[in-house]
This record gives structure tokens, sequence and C-alpha cells, in this order.
């Protein structure tokens, strides 16, 4: 009987991807609950601590910045931290990071952690940009040889070579922000926790930080992230937890989680705007034309006829253009003009284009442009409405552009710009013979 | 103690990096650098021997070589009360300025304050050996010179716990800083640093209490100091063993005390 185990024949994986795969976790953070004490009244002298010890109870407020969390971040996954403002998410990175100790349950890292909470934090102005690496590095858990051995990387990502030797207080902020990146990236961090860091610095920096949380990862780096780019997150993270008030709301893959918390921040945008009634000043005085017919609103519709606040890039709409008439005119056009939000004129289909005719119009009425599916990506977009003669001479109305048509996205991956350009692609050889 | 010892090894090169930062940034942009951290303590020093040495008389006591000289008097109990004094001001300053870094990186909050007092330290063996070497000159150094490292190793553990302590509760309650600076004015004149002990030592006849005076452990390191380098005798038994407690007491009660608040300096810096 052959006696060699089997277990000999497994293929080689390369040493992350197998712990990937084994589920080993590098953070476990179990049931982590932070309480921060709100004071009114944080006694900072000895005389009010001895004062106030006893007698009327101590005027503060407990709150609950992180409040029964658990998650596993998988060794050599990126994980994603998303959630509106005070969520918890930063002070959750913090706890993870150890700068912050939890007020009950447990924090366990499975590697050294190299936390990127602010670009340059530990810089002191007065020193070098090289000797301010390897403070950095050594507040960073690195030994003077790694540094070293680590240095004209660093040099060469930053992008500073130049100024290397100069103090950095003559650094400009982005020169700042390069520098922290490329000492944190570069002092090969098993586990890295950033916070967002890509809010800062030019398009270029940006996209060779992404670029580079990337090959980190490819590389094993276990990577946490908080970011409120959505779309970032979705580019580069496997998981992805989303927090509420302290509280996690949902955790999984990526892709999953990101459409849940976008459809809950589409709600209750909704809703707020539904409340507000964002509507468009009517009554406004610098409204041109010979008023003889007035725009009272502009109305965005779904495809079940239904007034919206928000409007879904991709999908049906409708868009109502409400008027009065104060003397009857005989076909007058319609016309609606889209404008970005910075100020580019997008679009301005009129009613006469389409193949509408009027008529003789005497009183108040609603014009309707259906659309099979609103090609503008997320954002918001201003749109005038005008109303003219038939032979454009006279202008009725035109209101100025303060309409709102806010556009949200599906959840799905979306091309960049301000529209979509849809059509179909095809691939054939270069030979220059006939296609 | 061995946790000390160990944490501090294990955290050596950012404790010398804080020191390399705080020696670095000191003098950037001086014309003279470096000379500075000598003009101040000899100006003191001159001042002093002026006033006290000369204008009030006061004589010292005979060195081991026969000769009486205030100002080796004065500086040997100078470079001592330098190194206690800085250490306790400026680790408050160490934690409190390094707490936006506390807040944003993790690592030990005793390093900045370990790196500082290590700053210092450079500082005092410059003065120290400056005064040993005016001592050999005048051929005032004996075997007794020997017990120099056990004085020192005392009154390094007794300013670090001392700092430690300070630091972590000034991070809590901001008045500790000025309490201390008040503190440490009075300390100044409660020690034989500008004065002979004999001056003090005269009274513990008559007024029993005023042996309280030797309670002070400055007293008894200084005092230590000027046996073995300005009498050049062997230290008094009785003054070693009392320093020894001490210090040991106050390196392991600032310590502790410091690593359990240092947990939550994050929150309160």
């Amino acid at each position: 009987m052959s006696s060699a185990p089997v277990q000999e024949q497994a293929p080689h994986w390369p040493e992350h991807a197998a712990k990937a795969l084994s589920g080993e976790a590098a953070i476990e953070v179990r049931s982590v609950r932070k309480k921060f004490r709100v004071a009114q009244d944080r006694r900072t002298n000895v005389k009010e601590a001895l004062v106030r010890r006893r007698g009327r109870g101590s005027r503060h407020r407990d709150f609950w910045a992180v409040d029964d969390v658990t998650i596993t971040v998988p060794r050599g996954s990126t994980y994603g931290l998303i959630g509106h403002n005070g969520s918890g998410k930063s002070t959750l990175l913090k706890t993870i990071a150890g700068i912050h100790l939890p007020t009950s349950g447990e924090v366990v890292t499975h590697g050294r952690v190299t936390a990127l909470l602010e670009v340059g934090a530990g810089f002191h102005p007065e020193l070098s940009g090289r000797e301010n690496i390897y403070l950095n590095g050594a507040i960073l858990g690195m030994t003077k040889k790694q540094i070293a051995a680590a240095m004209d990387d660093i040099i060469e990502f930053s992008g500073l070579a130049d100024f290397i030797d100069t103090p950095v207080k003559v650094y400009s902020s982005g020169m700042y922000v390069r520098l922290g990146f490329a000492i944190a990236v570069n002092l090969e961090p098993e586990i890295l926790i950033v916070d967002e860091i890509v809010a800062v610095g030019d398009e270029e920096f940006q996209r060779r930080c992404i670029d580079y949380l990337h090959d980190l990862r490819d590389r094993g780096t276990t990577i946490v992230v908080v970011s409120h780019s959505l779309d970032m997150i979705q580019r580069l993270c496997d998981r992805v937890a989303w927090l509420d008030h302290g509280h996690l709301v949902a955790e999984g893959p990526a892709q999953d989680v990101c459409e849940q918390y976008l459809a809950s921040v589409n709600a209750a945008e909704e809703k707020h705007l539904a409340a507000t009634a964002g509507r468009g000043d009517t009554s406004s005085a610098d409204r041109e034309g010979t008023g003889a017919i007035r725009v009272t609103d502009v109305v965005t519709l779904d495809a079940e006829g239904t007034p919206r606040a928000l409007a879904t890039s991709g999908e049906p709409l409708t868009l109502q253009v409400h008027y009065d008439v104060h003397e009857p005119v005989t076909d007058p056009i319609v016309f609606l003009d889209f404008f970005s939000e910075t100020g580019v004129h997008l679009a301005g289909p009129n009613s006469w284009l389409g193949g509408l005719r009027l008529g003789e119009v005497s009183g108040p009425g609603v014009v309707e442009i259906h659309l099979d599916a609103l090609p503008f990506l997320p954002g918001v977009y201003s749109i005038s409405a005008a109303v003219a003669s038939g032979t454009l001479e006279t202008v009725y109305d035109r209101t100025p552009p303060t309409y709102r048509l806010r556009v949200r996205s599906t959840g799905k991956y979306e091309a960049s710009g301000v529209f979509t350009l849809d059509g179909r692609w095809s691939a054939g050889l270069a030979t220059g013979a006939d296609a | 103690m061995r946790s000390i010892a160990t944490e501090v090894w294990q955290f050596r090169g950012l404790i010398g990096n804080f020191a390399q930062r705080e020696l670095k940034s000191k003098y950037k942009g001086s014309v003279v650098g470096w000379t500075w951290s000598l003009i101040n303590p000899l100006v003191t020093l001159g001042v002093y021997t002026l006033v006290f040495g000369v204008f009030l008389g006061a004589t010292p006591p005979e060195m081991g070589n026969g000769q009486q000289i205030f100002a080796l008097y004065l500086f040997t109990g100078l470079v001592l009360w330098n190194f206690i004094n800085q250490v306790a001001q400026g680790s408050m300053v160490a934690l409190i300025s390094n707490g936006p870094l506390l807040r944003k990186i993790y690592f030990p909050a005793f390093a900045p304050v370990a790196g500082n007092i290590l700053a210092i330290g450079m500082q005092s063996v410059i003065e120290l050996g400056l005064l040993l070497f005016v001592f050999a000159v005048l051929g005032n150094l004996s075997w007794t010179v020997l017990y120099l490292p056990l004085i020192l190793v005392l009154v390094v553990a007794f300013s670090v716990g001392a700092g430690f302590l300070l630091a972590a509760l000034n991070a809590r309650y901001r008045d500790v800083s000025y309490l201390v600076q008040v503190t440490l004015n009075l300390l100044f004149y409660a020690t034989p640093i500008i004065y002979p002990i004999t001056l003090v030592e005269q009274y513990y006849d008559e007024h029993p209490w005023a042996r309280l005076y030797e309670l002070n452990p400055v007293t008894q390191f200084v005092e230590l100091a000027r046996e073995i380098l300005y009498v050049t005798e062997a230290p008094s038994p009785i003054r070693l063993a009392y320093a020894t407690v001490v210090s040991a007491v106050v390196l392991v009660v600032g310590w502790t005390f410091f690593q359990r608040r240092s947990r939550d300096l994050s929150e309160v810096l």
C-alpha cells in the first residue's frame, strides 16, 4: 500500500491567494462598542474634579459611536466601510488601528497594522523630507534598516526627489500628502487602514494611489478603507460593511451592500426633497417674455406617472411643463433647456421639433415630453422652460434655469461623463481589406 | 521593572527617532546652533557664582584636593537639577504636543516622552563631561567617581518615573503643568544647590522637624554627587539607601500609572 499522503500534490497557490481562500482572518472585530462622553462640562482641572466628585451627577451624555459591531476581515482582502457622516466609520477604523480602546468587545488583528488616517500627521516642519521619512517610518513601526531599504522607492513614488532634503515646512499641501502616502504604502504594510486619502492630491496622484492600492491588494496586503466615493469602494473592495448610527446595517459583497446603501440614501433624499418641495420660483421678477403665457411648474414623473423628486438614470422619464394662459395664442412652441452643474448647455428639445402642434391655447394646460431612457448620468441638472410663438418672433415666457432635475444612480457601474452614449461594439482585424 | 526594559528596548528605534527629532529641530536656523546648549548653563553658573559666591560670600566645603571653589560646588548640583527639572517639565510638553499624532496613528505613547528624556540626557551628558574634565584638570578625581554610574541610574530612574507620572496626569488635568512649575521653583530652593547643606543642618538639633528637609530626594541626589565628585568621599550609605528606595518606587508608580492611562490618551489629548 502506498503511504504517500495525497495532500502533498495540492497545487501551489500564491501565498496570499491561498490565505484568502482559506478564509483566515486578518482582523476580527467582536461585538465592539465604543462610548464617548459628550461632556457638557468635562472636568479638566483639579479643583473641579474635587468639587464635583460628589453631589450633583455630572452633566454628560453617553454617546455610542460604535454599537455592537462584529465583522471579520479576511486576510488579503480589501474591505470597505460606508455610511453617512457620523455613522461611526472613522471610530471603528481608529479602534481597529489601536488608537481607541473599545469600551467593550475586542479587536484582534493578525499582522502589523499601518494606519493612514491623516497623511503626514507625524511630520516635523523643521526636518527635511528625508529625516521625516525616518521619523514617520519609525512611528509606523519600521526598523531603520527597513526604512533605508524603502527610501529610494518612497522618494521616487512621491516625485519629490528635488525637495527631499528641504525642510517640509516649505512643502505645498499636495507635496505633504504625496510624501505621507508614499511612506505609508512603501513600508510594506501587512494591514493597511486608509481614511479618505484620495480626497486630496491632484488627479494624477489620486490615480496612482488607487493603482498602488490595487497593487498592494494583489501582493496580499489586507486593506481597510473608508470612503464616501461608492464608485471607488465598488472598484476596490471585495466586501463592504455599512454602518448607520454606530450599528452594522449590512455586511457582504461590495456590490450588494453598495446597492442597498444607495437605495436607502436615495429613498431618504426623496423624502427630504418632497418635504421641502424644492420647486422653481415662478414669481421671479427676472422672467423674460411678454407674459401672454406663463410657465407655472416643471414636474418630473416616473414610468408610472407618479411625481418624483428624483429621476433614475437609464429609466423612463416624463417631464411636464405646466402653464397658464393670460392672452390666447395659436401654436406656441414649448422649449426645455438642460444645463449641467457647470453651466454647460446639454440639450434643448422643443415641442415643434418633436412634432407637436398645440393649436389655439386659451386656458391652463400641460405639455409633456416622454423619454424611454434618461441618458443623463447621476448628478443635478438645471432646467429652464420657455414658450414662444410659432414664428419665434415673440417670446411669451422664459424661466431662469431654476428647476432641478436630480438624477440618481441605479447602483450599477456607470460610465463617466454627463450622459450615456449607447452603441454596439464590434471588433475586426486591422488588415485594411474590406470588412 | 522588566516590562519597562523590554518595552523600551522593543521601541528603541522609535524613541531614538523622537530624540533625534528633538535635537535636530532644537537649534535649526540658529547661527551658533549647539553652542547655545552650553551657553545657557554656563551663564546661569556665572550669575549664581557671582551672586552667591562673591556678593553673599558663600563658602563651600573643601574639595578632595583641599581647594574651595564655589562654582564647582554649585555646578555639581546644578547639572543634576537641570536634568530633573527639564525632564519633569519636558515630559508633559512632549506628550501634549504629540497629541495630534497619537490621535492619528497608533504607537506607544511613552515613546515621545522617552525620546524627549533621551534628548535632555544628551545635553546633561555634555555638561557632566565638562564638569568631570574640570575636576580632572584640578586633580580632584578619585576612585569614588566609580559610584557615579550608580547615582546617575538613580537620578534617571527618579526623573523618568516622575516625568511619566506628571505627563499622564497633565494629559487629564492641564493644571498639573502650572502646579509643577510652582513646585519646581520651590524645590530649587528646598535643595542645597546654591547653598551648602550645612546651612540647614545647623538647625537640626534645635528644631527636629527641620530634618524633614532630608526627605527631598533631590537633596539626596545632589549630596551624593557632591560626596563622590567634589569631596571625593564614599557616598553615605543612608543617603544611598533612601535614594534607591525612592527612585525605585517613583519609577514603578510613574510607569504603571502612565501605561494604565496611555490607552485612553487618544481621547483626552
